[in-house]
């Protein structure tokens, strides 16, 4: 971690980034609206479906459970991303915070 | 690292992929069927693109206020542009979908043509309707 002390409203961001705050509420809508959308597609299948694996209508829901994604792939992988980005930003100013020298 | 962040990540992890089944359905009930359920997969995809776009509002207002954090602009442009780029993948893909319906209400209208409104609403759906 840079040992460099930066001047800034430490608690402003640590509010800012911290469970609950403006990031991280913006992070679990997206996350709801992602469980939604697939609960979505989940009950549009049975409605809706081709015959085997080879039908072309088959192919286009794997592909878009494929972009919803996971960890590895798709819109929550970078949910994902954003979540550590979170993690390590408000760790960075809780450290700024805490070594403050007051210059 | 602390982590602070609210993650999901049973959800993240979970299983999707489609189901097989051995028969042709199109379910067209005007009550849930697949019309419906098409419409509220639209609302939902933009919906999170929407989110999307709070996020980067989110992101741009750290490194505005505030001079230390624009060392993280390029990660957050990066996961930003991802998203958006992941987002239309989503909706390319549930266009996909409606695709093939409009395709398979097409084939049938050629014996039967009392699916005329669903083919109406599918290319409404599309983008290519003219109601």
């Amino acid at each position: 971690m840079d040992q460099t002390q930066k001047k800034y409203d430490y608690k402003a961001v640590m509010d800012f980034t911290n469970t609950n705050g403006t990031l991280d509420t913006t992070l679990q809508s997206l996350q709801k609206a992602l469980k939604e959308l697939r609960t979505l597609v989940e009950e549009c299948e049975p409605l809706y479906h081709g015959k085997t694996q080879n039908s072309p209508v088959y192919k286009q829901y794997q592909y878009l459970y494929a972009n919803i994604g996971n960890e590895k792939q798709g819109l929550w992988q970078q949910v994902y991303a954003a979540a550590q980005l979170q993690n390590y930003m408000y760790t960075n100013a809780e450290y700024d915070y805490s070594h403050d020298n007051g210059q | 690292m602390k982590e602070v962040a609210s993650y999901n990540q049973a959800e993240a992890t979970a299983e999707k992929e489609p189901k097989v089944f051995q028969e042709f359905t199109y379910d067209n009930d005007s009550n849930g069927g697949v019309l419906n359920k098409f419409e509220e997969i639209k609302g939902k995809i933009q919906e999170i693109k929407g989110i999307i776009q709070d996020l980067g509002g989110n992101y741009n207002d750290l490194v505005n206020k505030y001079e230390a954090f624009t060392n993280y602009a390029d990660t957050m442009k990066g996961i930003v542009n991802a998203m958006n780029q992941n987002a239309d993948a989503i909706q390319s893909n549930y266009k996909g979908v409606v695709d093939t319906a409009k395709q398979a209400v097409e084939e049938h209208m050629k014996v039967d043509s009392s699916l005329m409104t669903d083919l109406d609403e599918l290319n409404r759906l599309l983008g290519t309707g003219t109601n």
